[in-house]
């Protein structure tokens, strides 16, 4: 009798047998979990490696009225300090699976500068688990910055002629413009939970966000009397969230700048539309008054029909005074 | 003899095997224009300079990378999609980025080494802008589009077993997309205009074939070969 006791205890510590239909859900969930993991480990990137990618609007034509003034953008003046500093911003082995480190910064004043890595990059190197060759940006902000701005003003055709010049010569204003910081603030988040992060953030917690800051002045003044017409300091900020799955691009410096510039053309123009008594407005005919501006001006200062390059596309190929010599 | 010929057999299935895993590697990611050989000339056809300023970009800025989806079960492809390739990191079948492309100054600083070589002009510079008389050559980049396709036949890791018996694992497309125009910066009169669309497109096959990621140098350098015929005829046409 005892024996038969012992073995009805057994009977009752083993689990109940798995039904066919128990498997079948087991095997789903497992599916799910899979398919889910993968879903989220898939991602979406954007990279855009620093490349400065900056386009000028069209305009409508100008109307009439338009000034018959020239225009020179001085080579920018680059008063950004020089500090490039970063604590702890390193999303690779070993550092993310230490518990209760803090989490990384990047401040950089000169982000353009080859030896300093990017969010992007190390985001990227992340996912592809192999080490990138330092890749430099391709943005040269003195540079990218002015020429931006010369297109841009051609483009709004608000000037007779603009010109990039590292010296005015004839013109008749001046834009002297001053970079005081196109800063890049990068964080690294890491929640102090060592590895137990990780998987946080394959559950979609941001992993790293970054911060790209504009701050430019602008000054326009005519040429002769020195005499300052409009001066505008600009400061535009845009940010960024990095996830596991989701890696937006770390270089919005053109997109702030193409902001700036809209207002810049707006205040332009209000400011000569204001001040008649440096912008005379020119007696355009009204019969041309739809031409692009730069023939206006030729037409009104000639008093001949415009023949120039624009017209030429606008009216098909002209034959040409050129050739063998 | 049972034993060697079972290690015969062997020997032959892991050599298979090799032969089968051993690939042509991909080419490298690196802008490579190479000029054209050409007849010398005694005189050029036009004693003007000949001016190459860099070209406008007009390209889209996004660039796209969903390569990753292939891991998800089910889903039977992944993509790449770059406007501007010299901003990415990784192409299908390359993951490096492309070596310091720059299309505005590359691509005018191969016109005019092309149109140098060819002798038509007395002198040809790339330089940032033309004085009154010259003649001038104006580009305009449209497109420099990188796109490829990942297939993964919704197998995801296993994707390979499909790639490895010979199905194709992608395809890889680069579009270039230039307008030409040709000027003469003393009457401002546009002598020759021209838009050019070349694409490139080849399959991969992993790992046996895998195909050039990066074949802009070649097409421009078909664009600039009609470029420089095209040039030539206008000036001998022309008194």
């Amino acid at each position: 009798m005892p024996e038969r006791k012992i073995s009805h205890t057994r009977m009752q510590s083993l689990p109940p047998p798995v039904t066919q239909a128990g498997k079948i859900w087991r095997r789903i969930c497992a599916l799910v979990c899979v398919l889910l993991c993968c879903v989220v480990i898939a991602g979406c990137y954007h990279p855009r490696g620093g490349v400065w990618a900056y386009r000028a609007s069209s305009y409508p034509m100008p109307r009439e009225g338009t000034i018959n003034q020239t225009m020179v953008v001085l080579p920018f003046q680059d008063s950004r300090p020089y500090d490039n500093t970063r604590e702890l911003f390193d999303l690779r082995w070993p550092i993310p699976m230490i518990p209760l480190i803090p989490n990384g910064t990047a401040d950089y004043a000169r982000p353009e500068a080859p030896d300093v890595p990017k969010l992007e990059r190390y985001f990227y190197e992340i996912m592809t688990n192999q080490a990138l060759p330092t890749s430099q940006w391709q943005f040269n902000p003195a540079q990218d910055f002015a020429q931006a701005t010369t297109e841009e003003l051609r483009a709004c055709g608000l000037f007779k002629k603009v010109a990039l010049a590292e010296h005015p010569a004839e013109e008749d204003v001046i834009l002297r413009v001053e970079l005081k910081s196109t800063r890049y603030r990068a964080k690294v988040l890491r929640y102090g939970l060592g590895i137990i992060g990780l998987l946080l953030f394959n559950l979609g917690t941001p992993m790293a966000s970054v911060e790209n800051e504009l701050d430019v002045e602008f000054v326009f003044e005519e040429r002769v009397s020195g005499q300052r017409l409009w001066q505008k300091r600009y400061h535009e900020t845009k940010d960024a969230t990095f996830f596991f799955y989701w890696s937006p691009p770390d270089f919005y410096y053109d997109v702030l700048f193409k902001t700036i510039l809209q207002d810049v053309i707006k205040n332009l123009q209000a400011t000569m539309a204001t001040k008649k008594a440096v912008f005379p407005p020119n007696r355009i005919p009204a019969a041309i008054s739809l031409l692009p501006h730069s023939q206006s001006a030729a037409r009104d200062e000639a008093g001949v029909p415009p023949t120039d390059g624009i017209l030429a596309d606008r009216q098909g190929l002209q034959p040409a005074s050129w050739g063998a010599q | 003899m049972r034993g060697c010929v079972t290690q015969a057999v062997r020997a032959l299935w892991i050599g298979t095997c090799c032969l089968l895993a051993s690939g042509c590697m991909p080419h490298a990611t690196i802008w490579n224009y190479l000029v054209e050989s050409y007849q010398p000339t005694s005189q050029p056809l036009t004693q003007k300079r000949l001016v190459v300023p860099p070209f406008k970009d007009s390209r889209p800025t996004t660039n796209e990378d969903a390569g990753a989806l292939i891991y998800i079960p089910l889903m039977p492809y992944g993509w790449l999609d770059y406007a501007l390739p010299e901003g990415a990191f990784a192409f299908a079948v390359e993951l490096v980025p492309v070596h310091q492309f720059r299309p505005k100054d590359d691509l005018a600083r191969a016109a005019a080494d092309e149109l140098r070589a060819s002798g038509i002009f007395k002198e040809v510079n790339a330089a940032p802008r033309a004085i009154e008389g010259d003649l001038v050559l104006h580009g305009e980049i449209k497109s420099t589009r990188y796109y490829a396709i990942l297939l993964s036949y919704g197998l995801s890791i296993a994707a390979g077993f499909p790639w490895l018996i010979g199905l194709p694992a992608g395809k890889v497309i680069n579009e270039l997309v230039v307008e030409f125009s040709f000027e003469d910066s003393g009457t401002s009169t546009v002598l020759w205009r021209k838009r050019y669309e070349e694409k490139y497109q080849a399959t991969i096959w992993m790992p046996y074939s895998l195909p050039r990621q990066f074949d802009y140098a070649a097409m421009y350098k078909t664009m600039l070969r009609d470029v420089v015929q095209n040039l030539r005829q206008e000036l001998t046409s022309r008194p």
